[in-house]
């Protein structure tokens, strides 16, 4: 019994070193690995991009074992592979994967002792379709003189740019004047990629509207793309009034409207242009109405003002101003003394303005205020308002709270003016 | 009497409890509170984000734009900011995407077909079982095109450095490859974001050009010729000593610098017979990758008092720094970028040492990540100051002879036994044929205690006169012994233990009274080596075989008493029996 836990120590032992000695045999099984003194790297010096490659890494002696690791570093990042050389060399195939997109690639084949490099160019191929053309600014003034640009970025069927100094071209076909000849808006630019891309500026012709382009290169072609060529800065322009004059009477309208406006090679300002038309009285009124144009004309009202006088009308778009336009309002619209009457009863006081004349002689245009100006006894004026209605105006006051006095009463409508006392006891 | 001193007992272990619990009590609550009270700082929380990071802010130098860009519509600089922050953080992102082994976050950086085409590159690599490491140093671009309607940007990247670390998952494969690259890059401002569209690699090349430039150095500077150094066409027998302050060694060094602390010790080395001194710069030390201005200019200080003293310098970089991974490389281009130029018009410097004992960090890289960094740096050393050598500190002969071709010399340290130091000299001068070899350090401290492997003053002299004597007949370019003074501290965390601080503590040539140990006189140049042998058996003279004879004999002398006492009581037993 005793000698149990000996044993068991004794197979212990014996175990431990049957396990040293298996790890020790395995090790020793193993084959030496020999590097190679030398490398060398059998490998194109350009490839098309998408072309699987077959890269041949010899060693110097053709005994080596030692694993090689090639790391091929393309554009978009490194592929290692390792491969144990046979009979002095190790083929590595670069799958179509790793060579479909162009660039300088740097060929590093290492087995620990030796290390060699060699550079693999993947050329793009022909251009494929489509060319997509970057075009901007979208919109630019058909003077001559302003400009867009195209960019466009020719590719092959793996996205590649190709080489630089690609011919792309660029057709232009430009607005026409209606019945003009296609060909005389046409325009064939040519110019080539560089620093991947191929760019040109495009400037405008004289007549406004949609410029089309297309971009192509080699046989690669692109979906058609616009330009609006709009009109540049008005030249002065006239403006109209109907009716030209009207009574001051602060109230009534007038239209006003532009001829069409164009620029200096005729093209009608596009719809919405901003406007601003400027009305000055002298000192008396000074109005400033934001506008659009519709059809190249602008279309606004003017307001009449209170008081007569000359009125100078201006538009303004971008800086530029219209010829002035001269409206007159005369005085108006009652133009004769205003007779007034007062009645009073316990609640109410009740002025009544009448007969409001025009110039004609007629009642003065129901709707038009009358203003009443009320001075109480103790030098304090209250100004209200009453519209006219067939040819008078009645304003009512609530007679308690009214202070003991005289009250002085002006009723004012256009020029024509009135007064009247009255005493409250 | 018992009684009382039984409660007195349990009184003392109920105070020791309470004192011990109030400890912990107040101890836990100052933890508390300090962890409530640190953190970031609130007024921070309004701080812009800048469009760069600063870390990336660095990596990236623009050229003036090409003539044709100059043409076209001017590139605002802020929105040059944009895209140079889109495209180092599309880089970024490219190599954050290798780090988790996918194509991760890209899109924000990349469009078609470039996204695509990076996409299909991480997820091939990784589906093939291998893994990537990827860091993008420095980038330096050229402007092409900009449109008009500032949609579009074409630009060169002229050298785009780029290091890689190639892994298999077992472990076979380690290799790291270094790069400059040019790209042809097209960029489009998308959903306002600046996007990497196009993406062609022009041209590739190794890690930039290292070799110092055709002209000679200035005068005043150490070259090398075939195995020697040379100084204004002289030879420059390297004799000298690696130097730490004896109040502030290690990392107290350049914070405690004292300008009157430096003109003493070196007129002390001058008088020692000595030609050159070894320093440390601390990476944490010095700011990292921001170098501090205050502590340069202490260098300075430092270089100025050696030039008057006719003292040349190896000024060891990185000290203390043993993170090479790759996303750390940019930083230490950045700390050298800091540093370097500052003083490498130094006449005083003699070489630049990359790294004191560099291949101690292969456990905490790995040894082709250490190398790599080591050659990586020593590029970028030689960019900024192509006149100044350049050297390796390796911790022992046989490490040192790798990367020879890096270096101008060769520096080893050495710490073992003398006996074998010959052999194995002679096969580090076999394996660098053509490079001048110096010892860099060698050392033995004269802690003599109870503790083992101590040594007195007199075995330090012999121990250096054995080595001196080996190092002199062989075709060997100098040697520097560490170091000056006994120090009275060792502020290394990796020393904390007591005999570790007092064997590092004491391995100077002068005492902290300032006297001289024996061994000062033999490092001198052709000094004689003549030191009189110890007696057969000096060793058990020393304290701790003094401890084990003393402590030995004790025992025995108690054993004796036991037995004997015992058998005087067996024989006491006998005789009442038989009575």
């Amino acid at each position: 019994m005793s000698r149990y836990p000996i044993t068991l120590l004794l197979a212990f032992l014996l175990g431990c070193a049957i396990i040293a000695c298996a790890a020790t045999a395995s090790k020793t099984a193993k084959p030496a690995e020999l590097p190679a003194r030398d490398l060398q790297i059998e490998a194109p010096e350009q490839s098309r991009a998408g072309t699987p490659l077959q890269i041949v890494v010899r060693t110097t002696p053709l005994t080596a074992t030692s694993p090689i690791l090639l790391m091929a570093q393309g554009t978009f990042g490194l592929y290692p592979q390792r491969q144990m050389p046979v009979n002095g060399s190790a083929t590595f195939t670069l799958p179509a994967l790793q060579t479909q997109y162009a660039g300088m690639v740097q060929l590093t084949a290492n087995d620990g002792a030796a290390k060699v490099q060699a550079t693999l160019e993947i050329l793009p191929g022909a251009p494929a379709d489509p060319v997509l053309p970057l075009i901007g600014p979208r919109s630019i003034v058909a003077d001559g003189k302003h400009w867009t640009v195209v960019v466009a970025s020719v590719r092959d069927r793996f996205l590649n740019p190709v080489v630089d100094n690609t011919v792309v071209t660029l057709r232009v076909q430009h607005p026409l004047r209606p019945g003009a000849d296609p060909i005389t808006g046409y325009e064939i630019v040519e110019t080539r990629t560089q620093h991947l891309v191929a760019w040109q500026r495009i400037y405008s012709r004289t007549q406004a509207g949609e410029m089309r382009i297309s971009v192509d290169g080699g046989k690669a072609h692109s979906p058609e793309r616009t330009v609006r060529e709009v009109p540049g800065r008005p030249v002065p322009f006239a403006l109209s009034a109907n009716p030209l004059s009207l009574p001051a009477d602060g109230r009534q309208l007038i239209q006003l409207q532009s001829e069409q406006i164009v620029d200096r090679f005729g093209n009608v300002l596009l719809d919405g242009s901003s406007v601003t038309v400027l009305a000055e009285m002298g000192d008396a009124d000074h109005r400033s109405l934001p506008a659009i144009t519709v059809d190249g004309r602008i279309y606004t009202t003017l307001q009449a003002p209170a008081q007569p006088g000359q009125m100078t009308v201006r538009a303004w778009i971008a800086g530029i101003s219209s010829r002035p336009l001269q409206l007159t309002f005369t005085p108006g619209p009652a133009v004769k003394p205003i007779a007034l009457t007062v009645q009073i009863d316990a609640q109410a006081i009740v002025l009544v303005a009448g007969p409001l004349i025009g110039q004609l002689e007629q009642f003065i245009p129901d709707g038009t205020e009358v203003t009443f100006t009320l001075k109480a006894p103790d030098g304090q004026a209250i100004t209200s308002s009453a519209p006219a209605d067939y040819g008078y105006a009645t304003l009512h006051l609530h007679r308690p709270g009214m202070v003991a006095g005289n009250y002085t009463v002006t009723a004012t409508v256009g020029t024509g003016t009135g007064q009247v006392t009255f005493q409250l006891s | 009497m018992v009684k009382s001193r039984l409660k007195l007992a349990i009184w003392l272990i109920l105070l020791a409890c309470t004192l011990a619990s109030l400890y912990v009590v107040l101890t836990g609550l100052g933890e508390l509170i300090t962890y409530f009270n640190s953190g970031a700082d609130p007024a921070s929380a309004l701080t812009l984000i800048p469009t760069v990071p600063d870390d990336l802010a660095d990596r990236l130098t623009w050229l003036d734009d090409y003539a044709a860009a100059r043409e076209g519509r001017v590139l605002p600089d802020f929105t040059r900011q944009q895209i140079a922050g889109a495209y180092l953080h599309a880089w970024a992102q490219w190599g954050i995407a290798y780090e988790l082994q996918r194509p991760y976050g890209l899109k924000t950086y990349f469009a078609r077909p470039a996204l695509d085409a990076v996409s299909s590159a991480i997820t091939s690599t990784v589906s093939a079982g291998w893994q990537i490491h990827q860091s993008n140093l420095h980038h330096t671009l050229q402007l092409a095109f900009y449109s008009d309607n500032g949609l579009v940007i074409a630009f060169t990247d002229h050298a785009a450095q780029l290091v890689q670390q190639i892994l298999r998952a077992d472990g076979s494969v380690d290799e790291i490859n270094e790069t400059t690259s040019v790209y042809a890059v097209v960029m489009m401002l998308e959903e306002g974001n600046w996007r990497v569209h196009d993406l062609v690699r022009r041209s590739s090349g190794p890690a930039l050009s290292v070799r110092a430039p055709e002209q000679p150095a200035p005068t005043g500077f150490v070259r090398v010729q075939g195995r020697a150094l040379q100084l204004d066409g002289k030879p420059y027998r390297l004799a000298g000593i690696n130097y730490y302050p004896q109040t502030s060694p290690w990392t107290r060094f350049w914070p405690e610098y004292r300008a009157a602390t430096t003109r003493a010790d070196l007129k002390l080395i001058r008088q020692l017979g000595l030609n050159t001194v070894r320093i440390f710069i601390a990476y944490t030390d010095f700011g990292g990758d921001k170098v501090d201005t205050v502590n340069l200019a202490k260098l300075k200080d430092f270089l100025d008092q050696a030039q008057a003293n006719q003292l040349k310098v190896i000024v060891t970089l990185f000290d203390h720094h043993t993170d090479h991974h790759l996303s750390a490389w940019a930083a230490d281009d950045r700390h050298l970028a800091g540093l370097i130029p500052a003083i490498a018009a130094h006449p005083a410097i003699l070489a630049w040492d990359i790294k004191n004992e560099a291949n101690r960090d292969y456990g905490l890289n790995t040894p082709a990540l250490t190398n790599a960094w080591l050659r990586h740096i020593a590029n970028t050393v030689h960019r900024y100051d192509p006149y100044h050598l350049l050297t390796i500190g390796w911790s022992t002969p046989e490490a040192a002879t790798t990367l020879t071709d890096t270096v101008d010399f060769i520096s080893f340290h050495y710490f073992e036994d003398s006996a074998d130091y010959s052999a194995r000299l002679g096969k580090l001068l076999a394996a660098a044929p053509d490079k001048p070899v110096i010892l860099q350090e060698f050392v033995m401290s004269t802690w003599n205690s109870f503790w083992p492997n101590g040594h007195s003053e007199q075995e330090q002299a012999l121990y250096y006169a054995d080595l001196l004597r080996q190092h002199r007949a062989q075709a060997t370019a100098g040697y520097l012994v560490w170091t000056l003074h006994d120090f009275d501290r060792v502020p290394l965390a990796e020393f904390s233990l007591p005999w570790q601080q007092a064997t590092q503590a004491n391995m100077g040539l002068i005492r902290r009274d300032g006297s001289v140990k024996p061994a000062a006189a033999l490092i001198r140049p052709g000094a004689s080596l003549a030191v009189t042998p110890l007696p057969r058996g000096y060793r058990f003279t020393k304290p701790f075989w003094q401890m084990v004879f003393g402590g030995s004999g004790v025992m025995l002398l108690g054993l004796l008493l036991w037995v004997g006492r015992r058998w005087l009581r067996r024989r006491a037993l006998r005789r009442v029996d038989k009575l």
